[in-house]
């Protein structure tokens, strides 16, 4: 069929979508069959060819979704009730929507360079700033895969991500109610613990003083 | 104060309430209502004892949930909830949403896409707004159950918008989440109640009901002694000399 010229073309826009937990490192293709799940199953298959959604790019915790102009806000409820992408669960949670695949993937850059400058900064341990911390960190792309079988996160090579107490934290199994977890990544004040057995896998989301209460209690 | 009025933490959840606040704070939440029944294992050891708290600037209330079978069982179990700020029952018949309505002790009434069909009336509408209970919008169902379990929760919610508008009774918004990715921001949560049809500005006043629910509007009462003490017993201005 003949393609249609420019001035007929349906116009499109595209949603910046953020995943987590992070560190999943989701491929476009898992991504789009949750998405195109949760936008068939919310709105029929009539009202996802009108969505006309697609998975554009994915890069890290981000992706592209592309949709029809008008839609974007049904693109938007569909994609907040994704729970799992392939047997992981997680979310999908869109940030920005825009006429542009460019402006979006400026916004993903910009995303990344504030993480680096957060956790360059993440050595500080002020109580005050750890609040802010949490939104400076969560920006950070860390590479902490949960199937993974390295605990070491995004920076920690370098020993800028996280501060020593931290690194501790990240480096050795921890134990709760006698029950070992592998931390998975750990940030700032986050630390995401995995416990893979035999017949379930178990994901715990814990901030270091979280921890630090529950190794003084046992 | 945008309100989530259900979430789960640890050891219900997978996430602490700290990372939940973390979280909450992030997607634009000042308060989180913790319905967890055993709250203790779930209050960092340094709020021990209170039932209001903050973590990293997001209020953290105690809730609980009360599931009865009746209303004698609902009667026997509120007892061991008097010291809780909010709290709520799941719903049950028409007879049953009556009586716990009118008994002036809960917060909120939630779980409505579980009940009956007929559960939720315009006596039970009335009854709310003149108690000031909420009626609890789930976003669980909706979020998480596909088909025919979401189509009837979708229903639900819009047959309680109709109520709401037309008895003007206050709703509030619950994610029910149990790890930190099962919360929503507020946008995601407008998109959602847009399913069946809640504008952004209902979506926002429902966020904002639990303030209300905590600060209840009760009539004005004047002592008519005090109102007699404040005026001075040497006070002059109705002498008629002065005034001419």
């Amino acid at each position: 069929m003949k393609a249609l010229p420019p001035t007929l073309r349906v116009n499109k826009r595209y949603v910046l979508c953020r995943i987590v937990p992070h560190g999943l490192n989701a491929d476009g293709k898992a991504v789009y069959y949750a998405v195109y799940e949760a936008v068939s199953s919310l709105f029929g298959d009539a009202g996802a060819a009108e969505i006309g959604m697609s998975v554009v790019h994915t890069e890290g915790d981000w992706a592209i979704v592309r949709c029809t102009r008008g839609y974007e806000k049904k693109l938007q409820a569909a994609v907040s009730t994704v729970n799992a992408i392939g047997d992981m669960p997680c979310a999908i949670r869109p940030v920005l929507t825009s006429g542009t695949i460019l402006t979006l993937k400026e916004k993903i850059r910009d995303a990344q360079s504030r993480a680096e400058y957060g956790t360059e900064n993440c050595t500080e341990n002020d109580a005050d700033n750890e609040a802010d911390a949490g939104a400076e960190c969560r920006e950070d792309n860390g590479a902490g895969n949960v199937a993974a079988d390295s605990a070491e996160c995004a920076g920690f090579a370098d020993g800028k991500e996280c501060s020593e107490s931290n690194l501790l934290y990240a480096k050795k199994d921890i134990t709760l109610k006698g029950i070992s977890y592998r931390p998975v990544r750990v940030s700032r004040e986050k630390i995401d613990l995995y416990k893979e057995g035999i017949k379930s896998q178990d994901s715990l989301y814990y901030t270091i003083k979280d921890i630090e209460e529950l190794q003084c209690n046992q | 104060m945008i309100s989530d009025a259900c979430v789960y933490s640890y050891p219900l959840g997978s996430s602490s309430l700290r990372r939940m606040a973390l979280e909450a704070k992030h997607l634009g939440f000042s308060r989180l209502v913790c319905a967890n029944a055993d709250f203790k294992a779930a209050t960092p050891k340094e709020f021990e004892g209170r039932t209001t708290f903050e973590i990293y600037g997001v209020g953290i209330v105690r809730g609980a949930v009360i599931k009865a079978e009746n209303f004698k069982d609902f009667q026997n179990q509120v007892k061991k909830y008097d010291s809780v700020p909010i709290v709520a029952v799941n719903a049950g018949d028409n007879a049953f949403n009556r009586s716990v309505l009118t008994s002036g002790r809960i917060n909120i009434l939630r779980n409505i896409d579980g009940a009956p069909k007929n559960a939720f009336d315009d006596v039970c509408a009335i009854n709310a707004r003149d108690r000031s209970v909420a009626v609890d919008i789930d976003l669980a169902p909706i979020i998480r159950r596909r088909g025919i379990a979401r189509q009837k929760a979708l229903t639900a919610y819009a047959e309680i918008l109709k109520f709401q508008r037309k008895y003007g009774f206050m709703l509030t918004i619950s994610t029910g989440a149990r790890t930190y990715t099962q919360l929503r921001g507020v946008r995601e949560i407008q998109n959602l109640c847009g399913l069946f049809g809640m504008t952004d500005e209902e979506t926002l006043s429902a966020l904002n009901s639990v303030s209300a629910l905590l600060n209840p509007q009760n009539p004005v009462t004047v002592n008519p002694r005090d109102f007699a003490a404040t005026v001075p017993a040497d006070a002059s201005f109705d002498d008629g000399e002065e005034i001419s």
